[in-house]
């Protein structure tokens, strides 16, 4: 079976781990994210009778006063990068991790995922702004984390892509 | 002429410009055409050229080994990750051989400090060590190594994906893509907190250690070998995981470089790691049993040992008893010995006193464990002979005896001549009587007999002079020497003749006591001669020393006497001569 790393960033409280936890169910507790930063997950996708399994590293929050440890991206079939449809702040901060991301592997795929889906959109972003932000990443997916919206197709999406 | 005389500098400058025309301004053409066809005349020569260089001043060098040096700095610098991948299996091999040339020798020197300590874990180590056959420094470190690699990560580095993983228990196994991944994470993390330079191959984890439990990680170009160690760690499993990844490297070369998240390519990498899943256990309850067993055995063993060696001190006090006995007249003891169980003692007895069973049992020491050896002896202890002549006594009550003031043994008392010679022929025959001196001049033929105490006595005498002339003292061939073994005869003799004076002297006779020397005939007649004479005078002076009358003493040779049996030649005869003192004599006052 293929196994491929996938990374999840985003700033703080867009809900990443939530969004695993709803593909996943989680094996080892939050707290080794808060040791080192890090949270491992690992799920089984198919399509067409073909076999993937996603390791699914679930990055720390990041926001403005500190970075991540880009050592973590290593290796990653693809990253996701989460913003917060409810916070104006999550996409610009997202698009800085996105700048961070591709300064150190600026081959390696990068997803956008609009979070919160469930919750009316109350940003002060029009369709248009995201969409060109969204221009800089391979897809984007509106998805929530609560109702489970589109998070299956998500990975699926991840695990089977290529360019 | 005069033109030429008049204008040489108008010639000179013709002649440069015409060699300008020919070879261009400053050779220019020259050096067009040289250096159109340089490469090809270069590399025609350069080898040859750059050799010849060498041979000559050795400048090649000088200017190539500063070159070389920075180019080869400016390659590491740049492609450090290729170079590092392609040297790493070489520097690896000749790092571990450096590395375990030095262990050995550090091994051997320890062994020898160890060897040369002593504590009374060390004795009981080397009696165990001893015990089941292995080397001391073997065994110590069986102690000390106890171990089990449990688990058995290869780890691709880039991805921290799992490539295969091999466990003791299989349950462990389903968790160990998130292990990996997790190492690898923590792996990144360490590098990330504590090397602030990010030279990352400098930091990385090479071991994480909790309690008991060891993660032995080692890194490699493309993957990492993790394994997970219960107990104490040896420094083989360090070189033996370093030695698989090497090998790991070299087999899967190509799938590691081109990895994409596939890992059918590392199914069959099992064998290279079996090697590196081993174990050290303490001693198994195989092993206890075998030890009970062993201990059984040995409880065993010693029980017999300490039982026979319980007999044994039975016996050897029973020896020792024994021999410190003091044995009574008549009995010697020669010998005492263990042998078969039982303590065998040698004695001579002589047969005339107690037996030697009899002894022992008034000693009060029960016969079940000892064996008597006998050989009978003639005992000449006093005590011996004062038994055997008072049992003689004792069947003679008519005789009783003394020791007089000259302390010979006097007899005295009434006997009929026939018990009387009787008597006198049995206490001869007592060995050993001589030295009590005795005299029987004391004892009286009963007046009960027909015949007169004077016919008696001269019966007596008759019988006397018949013992003695019946004795024979016989020699060796050519000697003339008396044997020892001709002392009893002697002395047997000597009591004869101190009786037969007695009597002699009782009647008033006298007598003579011819001793006459024989010899056989082997050697001349003249040396036969004088060896009789000698014969006979060495018996006389041994009667002499024994208190016989000089005079009554007639020694005689008789040279070489031709019997059938040469051995009956060889001796001396005694011959006595009876006869009635002359008047004159019996008349001297």
């Amino acid at each position: 079976m293929i196994q491929k790393k996938v990374c999840i960033l985003g700033p703080t409280g867009v809900g990443k781990t939530s969004l695993v936890k709803q593909f996943v169910e989680g094996i080892f507790s939050d707290k080794y994210k808060t040791t080192i930063g890090v949270k491992i997950d690992k799920k089984q996708v198919n399509k067409d009778g073909l076999g993937v399994q996603l390791l699914i590293w679930d990055l720390e929050g990041i926001d403005r006063y500190c970075g991540f440890n880009p050592r973590y991206l290593r290796g990653a079939t693809a990253y996701i990068v989460v913003v917060d449809q409810t916070r104006s702040q999550s996409l610009l901060e997202g698009m800085e991790i996105l700048a961070m991301a591709q300064e150190h592997y600026p081959d390696i795929p990068a997803f956008f995922v609009v979070n919160k889906a469930d919750l009316p959109s109350s940003w002060h972003w029009s369709e248009e702004e995201v969409a060109t932000y969204a221009s800089k990443f391979k897809s984007m997916t509106k998805t929530s984390a609560k109702t489970g919206e589109n998070v299956e197709d998500l990975f699926s999406t991840i695990a089977f892509w290529s360019e | 002429m005069s033109n030429q005389q008049q204008n040489p500098d108008a010639q000179d400058n013709s002649l440069d410009k015409i060699r300008q025309l020919i070879v261009g301004r400053d050779d220019k053409y020259v050096k067009d055409v040289v250096s159109r066809d340089a490469k090809v005349i270069v590399t025609d020569v350069v080898s040859e050229a750059l050799h010849e260089r060498e041979n000559a001043d050795g400048s090649v060098n000088k200017v190539l080994v500063p070159l070389v040096e920075k180019s080869l700095h400016r390659s590491i610098e740049a492609n450090s990750e290729k170079i590092v991948g392609t040297l790493y299996p070489l520097v690896g091999t000749l790092v571990r051989k450096a590395v375990s040339s030095f262990l050995v020798d550090f091994v051997e020197r320890t062994n020898a400090l160890i060897e040369n300590s002593f504590s009374p874990k060390s004795v009981s180590w080397r009696f165990k060590a001893w015990q089941s056959g292995v080397k001391y420094a073997d065994f110590v470190a069986s102690q000390v190594y106890q171990y089990q690699v449990q688990q058995l990560f290869v780890i691709h580095r880039e991805t921290g994906t799992l490539l295969h993983t091999m466990s003791t228990d299989p349950d462990r196994s389903k968790d160990a893509d998130l292990i990996s991944s997790m190492l690898v994470a923590i792996n990144d993390f360490v590098a990330d907190a504590f090397q602030p330079t990010g030279n990352e191959a400098e930091n990385e984890l090479g071991e994480i250690k909790t309690g008991d439990f060891t993660l032995l990680i080692k890194i490699g170009p493309q993957a990492i070998l993790v394994a997970a160690v219960v107990g104490s760690v040896p420094p083989e499993i360090r070189s033996k995981l370093q030695q698989t990844l090497e090998e790991f490297h070299q087999f899967y070369q190509k799938p590691l470089l081109e990895y994409e998240g596939d890992n059918s390519a590392f199914e069959g990498c099992e064998t290279l790691l079996n090697d590196c899943l081993i174990s050290q256990k303490k001693e198994s309850e195989g092993g206890k049993k075998k030890h009970l067993v062993g201990a059984l055995v040995l409880g065993a063993v010693l029980i017999i040992l300490m039982f026979l060696a319980f007999l044994r001190i039975e016996l050897s006090i029973l020896q020792n008893t024994i021999r410190s006995l003091t044995p009574p007249a008549g009995i010697v003891i020669t010998d005492t010995a263990i042998e078969n169980g039982k303590v065998q003692v040698r004695m001579l007895r002589d047969p005339s006193i107690l037996t030697a069973p009899q002894w022992l049992e008034n000693e009060g020491i029960a016969l079940n464990d000892v064996v008597l050896y006998e050989e009978p002896f003639v005992s000449l202890q006093a005590s011996v002979v004062e038994e055997k002549l008072n049992r003689l006594l004792s069947v003679y009550p008519a005789v009783t005896s003394r020791i007089d003031e000259k302390n010979n043994l006097k007899f005295s008392g009434n006997l009929p001549l026939g018990a009387l010679t009787q008597f006198t022929r049995e206490l001869n025959a007592i060995p050993g009587i001589l030295q009590l001196k005795p005299d029987l001049s004391g004892i009286s033929i009963t007046a009960g007999q027909a015949m007169s105490n004077k016919a008696l006595k001269e019966a007596l005498l008759a019988e006397l002079a018949a013992q003695v002339s019946a004795v024979k003292i016989d020699f060796a061939t050519n000697q003339q020497a008396l044997a020892p073994s001709q002392t009893q005869t002697l002395e047997d003799l000597t009591l004869l003749l101190k009786q037969l004076q007695d009597v002699a002297q009782q009647l008033n006779l006298t007598f003579a006591v011819f001793v006459m020397g024989a010899s056989d005939n082997s050697g001349t007649p003249t040396r036969n001669l004088e060896l009789s004479r000698a014969r006979a005078k060495n018996v006389s002076e041994a009667l002499i020393n024994m208190g016989i009358n000089e005079d009554v003493l007639f020694p005689i040779g008789l040279g070489q006497v031709s019997l059938q049996e040469a051995s009956m030649g060889r001796t001396v005869f005694i011959n006595v001569l009876v006869s009635q003192r002359s008047s004159n004599e019996g008349e001297t006052p």
